[in-house]
């Protein structure tokens, strides 16, 4: 275990969060320009991270506490779990920071830091209301990564994201009012689906909002939808920190909870489906995205000190090369201006180190010995064995298998090598090349020597991936996939990648809901236009009427005459005196 | 619907795309497509050939280490190169035929959600007006403050 620092200095608030530098000083940058802005881009998650890192570990006693509303708030908790995700999470930022360092546009890079930033600040967060209060600013501020790629789909995707997103944060608040109600704490800790009645009510709000934000099978649907449509720069921030602040916030709160173990073995497996048909490179990535949480949320769901090791582990080494392969579908995107499949091949021969580096990212996800994968992904399946669960193990080997195939295989296969269609573009430019380079040095890093990150980890409890039956059983598994994927080839069964739209949750609020909800909604509104017009029409005979009785060409309504007023003025006082005499 | 099943038909019989490249992607015409290193069939040749050794190598391993399997099934002689192949043949040839379930065009959404009169996939509200404009009985002629009415005002009005 790495030890933590002892005191934070005292020119440092105690309450300000890890994090909270990168959303204030997005406040800056519309003062810097050039060279200035790209040192400064770099500088503040640096800055950032050492402000981390002079972080104590969270101490209840001494700890900042605010009380707000008879709300007992935490905003700084720093310990096991907590410490990892918000290093991997800077060390994302910064070489997001590097891999977008070419653009002018200030948007970007201040939507990029305020979204990186408030991750850091929610993983750190004590309490469930600082947790939403940062949980929202995600959404809100990673949305304009989405935007900021100015096309209509763009437009209408970031939109749908951001109604998902927001929904999450409700449900989140929701959840925490209930679970206040229920135990009279708002700590964000262990929560678990067993409470009965109200607290139980709260918990599973909490759980569903954290399930939208890890896509859930049939609450993913935003990601897949989102993530390809954002800019180039802006998928490489988004594919590290809404779905791991997830799988972290689940980590936290519902470790050990046993529905997760069927969720999560379902998502490493659907989503490999969809990625071997799907054609748009990047939609492929966000897909083998969704099978890698699957892993992390078996191993959350199993609860046992090494499989949560191994979840955080994973998701540690999974930002990594995921984050390198977006980088590197990014790049091809910015050259050559399509990540279609069927549009792509033979890339190799103009963009080499691109080439090379998500090759590199590739036997990463996929988990070959002496890449970051291997290390981390063979803890979750060691533990899901351990604890005998054998049918999930099953899955969790089909699932190695497959995302070797069309993480591993078919994203290189299809941008870098199959047939060479005449693309010749430039490499890179620069500042990608060494965002992608340092990622691959890391996700090799991680490969070689596993020590240093399981030192970081949770718990104390050591792992050793290279063994020999571990080391030939993995590369068994991978070398006869890659078989089985030349086998395909060669045969011709291998499924051509085609221009096309695959159908999936998303469907059910972009065709199936509108299909079925806009006829019942234009009846409904054209009902109410008739009802209103019948009103309308009523009302206008009721005026005629009156208008009749007492208009200016109504007997009432036309101008007497002065002797019939003086006649009238007489016959009244008349019935008057002769109702007097009778009295 | 009959023209995306058309259309899927001609790509499964070709087994390509029809379209050519979209025209932003910077097809170099003169490009030379045989010289890569990867464009030498026998290299391929190679490559497969040495996938096939590595794999057949490995097997073999089997024999001589102990798996410290925690199932009985893991301890079969080429238990996971077994199982990997066939999950991977069984993933694609699965997916394979989920595409004739769940494969549309590609701009199956856009075509409709690019259009002005939806937003978010729900019909403009301008499209919830009722089909007819409800027609009202000329009767209260003659009773008007304001004098002859402006036609136009009474349909405007009516209109919602």
């Amino acid at each position: 275990m790495v030890s933590f620092a002892s005191a934070l200095p005292a020119w440092i608030p105690a309450w300000l969060p890890p994090g909270s530098l990168l959303i204030l000083g997005a406040l800056l940058l519309p003062l810097l320009r050039g060279r200035l802005l790209q040192g400064y881009l770099v500088a503040l998650p640096v800055l950032s991270l050492g402000h981390l890192l002079l972080t104590p570990v969270f101490d209840p006693s001494a700890a900042v506490t605010w009380s707000v509303l008879g709300l007992e708030l935490n905003p700084v908790r720093l310990d096991g779990l907590s410490r990892i995700f918000g290093l991997i999470f800077h060390l994302a930022a910064l070489l997001g920071m590097i891999y977008a360092l070419h653009l002018k546009s200030r948007l970007q890079h201040a939507a990029a830091l305020i979204y990186t930033g408030s991750a850091i600040a929610a993983v750190l967060a004590g309490d469930l209301i600082t947790l939403f209060i940062f949980w929202e600013l995600t959404a809100i501020s990673s949305v304009f990564l989405i935007w900021a790629r100015r096309t209509s789909r763009a437009r209408r995707a970031g939109l749908r994201y951001l109604v998902i997103q927001v929904a999450s944060g409700v449900l989140l608040l929701a959840g925490a009012a209930v679970w206040q109600r229920a135990t009279g704490s708002v700590e964000f800790g262990a929560i678990g689906l067993d409470g009965g009645g109200i607290a139980g009510l709260g918990g599973w709000l909490i759980f569903l909002a954290f399930g939208i934000k890890a896509c859930f099978p049939f609450l993913h649907g935003w990601m897949q939808d989102a993530y390809p449509e954002a800019t180039i720069t802006g998928t490489v921030f988004l594919s590290g920190f809404t779905t791991k602040l997830a799988i972290y916030a689940l980590a936290r709160s519902f470790a050990g909870t046993d529905l997760l173990i069927p969720i999560g073995a379902l998502m490493t497996a659907f989503p490999i489906f969809y990625a071997v048909i799907e054609n748009d490179l990047r939609r492929v990535l966000a897909y083998s995205l969704n099978n890698q949480l699957g892993f992390m949320v078996v191993g959350i769901g199993i609860g046992t000190e090494l499989a949560l090791n191994g979840a955080a582990a994973h998701a540690f080494a999974h930002i990594l090369y995921k984050a390198l392969l977006f980088m590197s579908m990014g790049a091809v995107l910015l050259r050559a201006k399509t990540v279609n499949g069927s549009d792509l091949g033979g890339l190799y021969k103009s963009m080499p180190w691109t080439c090379a580096f998500c090759c590199i990212g590739a036997a990463s996800i996929s988990a070959f010995p002496l890449f970051s994968g291997f290390v981390t992904k063979s803890m979750i399946l060691s533990a899901a064995a351990k604890e005998h669960h054998t049918l999930v193990y099953l899955v969790l080997l089909f699932a190695s298998a497959g995302v070797f195939h069309h993480s591993g295989i078919k994203i290189p296969y299809f941008a870098f090598f199959a047939h060479d269609r005449g693309i010749r573009v430039k490499e890179a430019p620069f500042n990608m090349l060494l965002a992608m380079g340092l990622t691959a040095f890391l996700c090799i890093f991680v490969g070689v020597a596993p020590g240093l990150l399981y030192d970081l980890l949770p718990f104390g409890e050591g792992y050793h991936p290279y063994t020999t039956a571990h080391v030939i059983t993995q590369l068994q598994l991978l070398l006869f996939s890659a078989l089985a994927f030349v086998f395909l080839q060669k045969t011709g069964l291998y499924p051509p990648e085609l221009r096309s739209v695959n159908l999936d949750v998303d469907g059910l609020y972009r065709r199936f809901a509108p299909a079925v909800l806009a006829p019942a909604g234009e009846t409904l509104a054209r009902t109410w236009a008739r009802a209103a017009a019948g009103v309308q029409r009523t009302f206008s005979r009721l005026l005629a009427l009156l208008k009749e009785l007492y208009g200016p060409q109504s007997v009432l309504g036309e101008p007497w005459p002065t002797g019939r007023t003086t006649l009238l003025a007489a016959l009244l006082l008349a019935l008057y005196l002769v109702l007097y005499y009778f009295r | 619907m009959s023209s995306s099943s058309h259309h899927r038909d001609s790509y499964q019989r070709d087994g390509h795309h029809p379209e050519s490249l979209p025209p932003e992607v910077p097809v170099d015409p003169e490009a030379r497509l045989d010289d890569g290193y990867f464009d030498d069939p026998r290299r391929i040749a190679w490559i497969v050939r040495g996938l096939i050794i590595a794999c057949v190598l490995l097997t073999v391993a089997d024999l001589f280490y102990d798996k410290h399997a925690k199932y009985d099934f893991e301890d079969l002689f080429g238990f996971f190169g077994f199982y990997g192949f066939i999950s991977c043949v069984g993933l694609v040839l699965a997916a394979s035929a989920l595409r004739r379930v769940l494969m549309r065009d590609e701009d199956y959404y856009t075509r409709r959600e690019e259009s002005s009169s939806w937003i978010l996939g729900f019909a403009h509200p301008a499209r919830w007006r009722p089909a007819e404009p409800v027609v009202e009985e000329n009767d209260d002629s003659g009773t008007s403050l304001e004098g002859p009415e402006d036609p136009q005002d009474a349909t405007r009005e009516r209109a919602w």
